[in-house]
């Protein structure tokens, strides 16, 4: 067997599992999500379906399938149809530039050299970002296809607040690239060799937290999620889905919690790496699929503490305080950069 | 072989968005229509490995400029669009006859080029050996372009400024920009608009 | 597997492809599973149970729009931060310079921006 076609099967391999792995724990993080909801509100949560109740997401799944897909009469049917895919697709090409485990080096699997990575370029950092930049249309469409007041008033709020703080997660990455000297995610993993100490949140510390909050802002969630603030827009964009179209936005939200918590890992949290060298004998997906739990939990952590904030409130930090401050960060570390070579 | 075959798939496919571009009378599905092109035309630069402009491809065309237009598209009463459309048919010859010399134009400076790389040597291998297409890139714009991205950030600011001053007239009249008239009572429709 | 370029193309095409089979498969399952009927007050549009006067798809406050330019902007100048922070380390101190100015022309927009209260939202 050449080594093309050892790499082609490899890459099938890798293209199926990653996507149905990181699905299949979808299901289990919407399970968490509500479990921690009930724990934080002194409820107990799901509890029949399974141990503990365990499955309740795979009962969720099959409920949502069974339910009828209602299109309005006076919805732009293509559109309104389109607009679940797009909000789902951008996630799994995210997860091609992703790196779980060490890229490169001496064949490792049977005499082949196995990358722990589906797509290594020079640009993956963008990527994710463009991808992010295409999450906007799927919100944005789908209440405006919808043709009600309450879908097309969530759909522009989220797409103004998704905008909005998409540029102050665009420049406080700036600041890992610099340090980095690169935009390829396989490359800022590599740099961050070494301990815990050696890792980019600690320098970038101000970085790390705005992108973080960033991200809360593009994933939709509480506080920043004003496009669904049930109070007053029902449920924003997705009022007029209904059965799996819906299921398909709310999986998709959760598919992208967990590839944001991959990102935010890999670029200042060493990705895949130990945070001991001597604890370098247990497998990088290991220490990656950790490093994610810790963040999802962090994330629902948030959204179960903090109260959701004004629209006003919402723009102004994204503008007056997010912004600048990563200009800021990102200054700060061209000129540190800069004079220590 | 495979390089062909997947550039005239992408190619194929990005003129037919085009084309659907122009021939739908609903300007939500021409626009998506549009953003289907450049998504193609990304997938061409990836072919060319100029990944760095395959991705801004993406980010600025696809997700910035794109979004921008989501947003005029729906600030536009769509219903009145429409109607205008149907009221210049006359405009229909002119744009024909024009974009048959731009074609022309395009053909006649297209036939008079030799496409090498400009500064010469810049193979693949070598890109690879100086780090990769954005480093080269990054390079080439920091040494050999620093007037055109200078002159870049004031187009931007006169951008910014433009769009700011056109769009802020109404406030220092005073009162916030309303849709309807300071005398007339705001219709509950005009309410709702007001998020 | 030899040219990157064509790999590249085929690992995001494959990546592409399974998040699209993946939801047209979820939506052919549940219509597969689902009931249908159809009913004219069903198809309506939510209002509470109002019924709806006119279409949804009137025009907006224009300040999304000024948003929505402003962030265009930004980007833009973002994608001319992102090749000078890959190579500043080669190009030395005259790119931080260069920078430096770019950034400081944009902030005059963005500061005319903030007192003109594009960012206040009532």
């Amino acid at each position: 067997m050449s080594d093309p076609i050892a790499q082609l099967i490899f890459l099938i391999v890798k293209a199926i599992l990653l996507p149905v792995l990181i699905v299949l724990f979808v299901a289990f993080v919407i399970y968490f999500e509500r479990k921690f909801a009930g724990f934080f509100q002194a409820r107990v949560g799901p509890t029949y379906l399974g141990p503990w109740g365990s499955l309740q997401s795979f009962g969720d799944i099959f409920k949502l399938m069974s339910k009828e897909d209602v299109t309005p009469a006076r919805a732009d049917k293509p559109v309104f149809k389109l607009a679940p895919y797009i909000a789902f697709i951008p996630a799994f090409l995210v997860m091609a530039v992703l790196p779980f485990g060490p890229v490169g080096g001496e064949p490792n699997l049977f005499g082949y050299r196995f990358d722990y990575v589906i797509a290594n370029f020079d640009a993956g950092l963008v990527l994710f970002l463009a991808m992010c930049a295409l999450g906007v249309y799927g919100v944005v469409l789908a209440g405006w296809s919808s043709n009600s007041n309450y879908s097309l008033l969530g759909g522009l709020r989220a797409g103004a607040q998704m905008i909005s703080y998409e540029l102050a997660m665009g420049f406080s990455v700036v600041g890992v690239m610099l340090m980095a000297g690169s935009m390829s995610l396989v490359d800022i993993v590599d740099r961050q060799a070494g301990n815990f100490w050696d890792w980019y949140f600690i320098p970038q510390i101000v970085g790390a937290v705005i992108f973080f909050i960033a991200s809360i802002a593009e994933l939709n969630r509480t506080p920043f999620d004003l496009a669904e603030a049930e109070q007053e827009l029902v449920a924003g964009h997705l009022t007029e889905y209904s059965g799996m179209r819906w299921g398909m936005f709310y999986f998709a939200e959760y598919v992208n919690l967990v590839v944001v918590s991959a990102i935010v890992s890999t670029l200042y949290l060493g990705g895949w790496r130990a945070p001991l060298e001597v604890l370098d004998f247990i497998p990088g997906p290991i220490w990656l699929f950790l490093k994610i739990c810790v963040l999802i939990f962090l994330y629902m952590w948030i959204r179960w503490t903090i109260f959701r904030y004004r629209y006003n409130q919402l723009m102004s930090i994204g503008w007056k305080v997010l912004l600048p401050l990563s200009i800021a960060n990102l200054a700060v570390t061209a000129v540190v950069v800069s004079l220590v070579g | 072989m495979t390089e062909k075959i997947l550039f005239i798939v992408f190619s194929v496919l990005a003129v037919a968005g085009g084309l659907g571009t122009i021939t739908r009378k609903n300007v939500v599905h021409g626009l998506l229509l549009l953003v289907f092109t450049f998504l193609n035309v990304a997938a061409i630069f990836f072919l060319t490995q100029a990944y760095f402009l395959a991705v801004i491809q993406i980010l600025v065309y696809a997700g910035a400029i794109m979004v921008l237009f989501v947003f005029v598209i729906m600030l536009l009463n769509l219903r009145t669009f429409e109607q205008e459309e149907q009221t210049h048919r006359r405009q229909r010859w002119i744009a024909a006859a024009l974009s048959v010399l731009v074609l022309v134009e395009f053909v006649v400076v297209l036939a008079g080029v030799t496409f090498t790389s400009v500064r010469g040597g810049l193979t693949p291998e070598t890109m690879t050996d100086l780090g990769g297409g954005t480093k080269v890139f990054g390079d080439a714009l920091f040494n050999n372009m620093l007037l055109p991205f200078e002159v870049a950030s004031v187009v931007l600011l006169v951008a910014m400024v433009g769009a700011i001053v056109l769009v802020k007239r109404e406030k220092t009249a005073g009162g916030a920009t309303r849709a309807w008239e300071p005398g007339e009572r705001p219709t509950p429709e005009a309410l709702e608009e007001e998020v | 597997m030899v040219n990157p370029a064509i790999d590249l193309v085929i690992q995001l095409g494959i990546m592409f492809a399974i998040g699209a089979a993946m939801a047209m498969a979820f939506i052919s399952i549940s219509h597969l599973l689902s009931p249908r009927s159809t009913n004219p007050n069903k198809s309506e549009p939510y209002e509470c149970g109002v019924v709806p006067k006119s279409d949804a798809r009137a025009p907006f406050n224009v300040h999304y729009y000024l948003v929505a330019v402003l962030f265009v902007l930004f980007d833009l100048e973002a994608v001319f931060i992102y090749p000078w922070a890959v190579s500043l380390r080669t190009l030395g101190t005259p790119a931080l310079a260069e920078m430096f100015v770019f950034i400081a022309i944009l902030l005059v927009g963005y500061v005319y921006a903030w007192k003109k209260g594009v960012f206040e939202w009532e």
